[in-house]
């Protein structure tokens, strides 16, 4: 008979070490456990995200509770002085957290997805993506936090500085630097992709510096460190790097070089508003795109300045774009170009050059799958999404009614596409003959993976009120994320205004 | 064979020193009795051996390794048991004997079994009901039940009562054939009935360290009867060694704590003109722990002064 290596008995006995400490947990938490379960049970039965909060307090809760069941900081544990292997008391915490909290919720999960028609095969890599998400993100940083801490006094302490630290930071920086950038929603998730990198970092180390040696003093050194630097790249991520990591992931970056962009004057005048504190004029401009047929372009962000010969320039960032029309390989884009207000009195008679640049995102190969009310499972596109037109008999649509009249309601179709754990990074439209009705698209993201930190396993969006019950579903992802730039030159700010002036103000009342 | 080795071990917690520059060796097979008065650094210097606290200097070995290095297979054969130990309250005596099985490769069954009913626990009462003394049992019953080489007790008997305090020894003594104890503890009276050794902590120092024989030989209390009142001058040339004096007119009583039968009566009949009477009384370790506290409190006062 071979024996068996040094090496696999070791192995094998950290393995059985961590299974002991497992076993005592569970028997220790045993109520704690019943409790979560119920929970998930009613997450799974309620249908989230109604319950979506109760749960995650209650996971968290969970988490505390069996780290602190063999605490690290302090000298009066019981456990520290017995033959407990370090890495096997992490390894049996962590396999309390997948056990005892990871499988119940991703199996509340499968049965809400399950339940809202999606197969077993299409639900599991999401379903296993978002479970691993939630373990690295959401569970494993909880543990950390609890191997500082000792109780749920101090855990709770603890939990609510580093949140006000984090809030209060963040309102502070917006309060006093409110021209940070604030980031398009398609790359949102680069910021969070971003914060994950020292949340991480500082969750790992402080997993291994807590369970190897006990180094409480300098692991929370460490978690104040990687909250600060999370919350300073939260903050201070540039567009134009978001945006610019983001070209990196075009599918097919060759199709944007024959795309050309022009500026000219945009429709209406300017007029003052209110950036922040300053206070502003919104000059609007109008680019136009001309792009590979069957293709579609979207604006995400837009940075513009305007210069008068050597003189100072004005300069600010644009991220709302309108799309006013895009068909047939031509699209144009409606921005409001924010100038100084101070500067656009002073030169608005000078010749002005506004140079800019604007990042854009070709979509296109679009899919179609053709949905209709009388089939009441609805339809499922290639994307994963199930569509289903559900008729609203009362209060469909209004038409407007008279002054001091009641609006009159009568029967519409609306569809309702229903995605797994995360809305696709894909534009959708309902089409119904020429009618076409979109998903909120402006709220897409175009991050590569299929599901996030949520713990709800589905997205549903409805569409607009759409006057037939046999509905296309329209989906065209995106091919390249690209930038280019414009200049706009032969104008002056006079061009932009409304021909009438405000009249001088009253003057005040003598007091009596 | 050493069990345990102390060089220059240094704790501080702030600006407080708690333990200074300990030396401490201890052989395997003894019974070591570490002894010392509140705030000595006892628990400080146990926990640092234990790894349960960091040291600021100098080094301590558990069976020649490194305090800090010592891991689950060293603590198989550690059991450490403390006054101020937070025990699992939601385990049942049986559970806690139980779970802790599977970890030690040399528990014993029999001789668990054999505990449990000598220290009379009740198996099926959750830890966080028993009484102190229960507790303390528990803890001692789960720390024998494996033979352990060496066994660390901190302060086990404080708060207990006599029956339980016996009923701990006797536990403890059974082991001590195949085991290193060391259990600081400021119950001098039961700590002398069974220490080998004894080890005295004063303000975070080793002020000595030694065998009980010789300590017990060491220390005498002297009773010297004189002829004519006692000239206090005398005083002045009073030998380091002899401690805390008492000086009446025709007797006086001092600890000696280097007592030899020659030399002590030769320099008490060089310090004293007319000495009728000198007798050496064997003094108990509280007497000896008293003297050896007044006297360090008494030069440290000196020092300050």
């Amino acid at each position: 008979m071979n024996a068996i290596p040094e090496s696999e008995q070791r192995r094998r006995g950290l393995c059985a070490q961590a299974f002991l400490i497992f076993r005592k947990d569970v028997d220790y938490l045993r109520i704690e456990i019943l409790v979560f379960l119920l929970v998930a049970a009613v997450f799974a039965w309620m249908k989230p995200p109604s319950i979506e909060l109760l749960i995650a307090l209650a996971a968290a809760y969970l988490v505390m509770r069996v780290v602190h069941a063999d605490g690290i900081p302090g000298d009066r544990q019981f456990w520290i002085t017995r033959p407990y292997n370090r890495w096997s008391l992490l390894g049996a915490k962590l396999l309390f957290v997948l056990v005892c909290i990871s499988l119940p919720i991703a199996m509340a999960q499968l049965a809400v997805a399950m339940g809202a028609g999606f197969g077993l095969a299409e639900t599991i890599p999401p379903l296993l993506l978002a479970q691993a998400f939630l373990f690295l993100f959401g569970a494993l940083p909880i543990v950390a936090l609890a191997a500082l801490t000792s109780g749920i006094v101090s855990f709770i302490a603890v939990a609510l500085a580093l949140t006000l630290l984090s809030l209060g930071g963040a309102t502070a920086f917006e309060f006093w630097l409110p021209h940070i950038d604030s980031l398009p929603i398609p790359v949102e998730w680069i910021r969070w992709a971003l914060v994950a990198i020292p949340v991480s970092a500082a969750t790992v180390n402080i997993l291994v510096w807590q369970y190897r040696s006990r180094a409480t003093n300098s692991s929370r050194i460490l978690a104040v460190a990687g909250l600060n630097i999370a919350v300073l790249l939260f903050l201070f991520v540039p567009a134009s790097f978001a945006l610019k990591t983001q070209s990196w992931f075009s599918k097919r970056p060759e199709l944007a070089s024959a795309i050309t962009i022009t500026a000219g004057r945009g429709n209406g005048f300017a007029a003052a508003v209110f950036s922040g504190a300053r206070e502003a004029t919104a000059v609007p401009l109008a680019l136009m795109a001309d792009h590979p047929a069957n293709t579609e372009l979207r604006a995400d962000d837009l940075t513009a300045a305007a210069s008068w010969g050597d003189a100072p320039v004005t300069f600010m960032r644009q991220p709302t774009i309108n799309r006013r029309y895009d068909r047939d390989g031509e699209a144009a884009f409606d921005v409001m170009m924010m100038v100084n207000s101070r500067q656009y009195l002073a030169r608005r008679d000078e010749p002005v050059t506004i140079r800019g640049s604007v990042w854009l995102t070709l979509f296109g190969e679009d899919e179609k799958t053709r949905i209709s009310a009388r089939a009441p499972q609805g339809g499922s596109t290639r994307d994963g999404l199930r569509c289903r037109v559900t008729r609203v008999t009362e209060r469909g649509v209004s038409t407007p009614a008279p002054p001091g009249q009641e609006p009159e309601w009568r029967p519409s179709d609306f569809v309702t596409c229903a995605a797994l754990f995360q809305w696709p990074g894909k534009l959708v439209y309902a089409e119904a003959g020429e009618y076409q009705s979109d998903f909120r698209n402006t709220l897409i993201s175009y991050a590569p993976l299929a599901a996030g930190l949520s713990l709800s396993p589905i997205e549903v969006r409805p569409s607009d009120p759409i006057g037939s019950d046999d509905v296309t579903i329209v989906t065209r992802r995106p091919l390249a994320h690209f930038r280019r730039d414009f200049v706009l030159t032969g104008v002056k700010f006079a061009d932009f205004d409304l021909r009438f002036r405000r009249a001088p103000l009253p003057s005040r009342p003598p007091a009596r | 064979m050493i069990s345990i080795r102390c060089e220059k071990l240094s704790v501080t917690f702030g600006k407080l020193r708690a333990v200074d520059n300990l030396d401490l060796t201890i052989e395997q097979g003894a019974i070591y009795g570490l002894v010392g008065p509140n705030g000595a650094g006892k628990t400080s210097a146990i926990k640092s051996m234990m790894n349960i606290i960091g040291r600021t200097g100098g080094r301590a070995e558990i069976f020649g390794r490194d305090s800090q290095l010592l891991d689950e297979h060293d603590f198989a054969r550690i059991g450490h048991v403390s006054e101020n130990q937070a025990m699992p309250g939601w385990m049942t005596v049986a559970y806690l004997m139980r779970h802790l099985k599977p970890f030690y490769p040399t528990w014993d069954d029999a001789r668990a079994t054999q505990l449990l009913r000598q220290f009379d626990l009740p198996l099926n009462r959750k830890l966080r009901y028993l009484s102190r003394g229960m507790l303390m049992k528990a803890a001692l019953a789960s720390s024998l039940a494996f033979r352990p080489r060496l066994l660390v007790l901190d302060e086990p008997f404080s708060g207990l009562d006599p029956l339980v305090r016996e009923e701990l020894i006797e536990g403890m003594i059974e082991s001590a054939e195949e085991s290193t104890i060391l259990v600081s503890s400021h119950d001098l009276g039961e700590i002398e009935t069974f220490a080998s050794h004894i080890g005295f902590m004063d303000r975070g120092r080793l002020v000595f360290s030694e065998e009980m024989t010789s300590l017990t030989t060491r220390f005498r209390e002297i009773e010297v009867t004189t002829g004519e009142p006692a000239d206090i001058e005398h005083a002045a040339h009073w030998p380091e060694q002899w401690l805390h004096p008492e000086i009446s007119p025709a007797v006086v009583r001092f600890i000696d704590t280097s007592y030899d039968p020659e030399l002590t009566g030769a320099a008490v009949r060089e310090l004293f003109r007319s000495v009728r009477g000198i007798s050496a009384t064997p003094v108990p370790l509280r007497t000896i722990f008293l003297t050896m506290a007044r006297n360090s409190r008494r030069v440290s006062k000196g020092a300050a002064a």
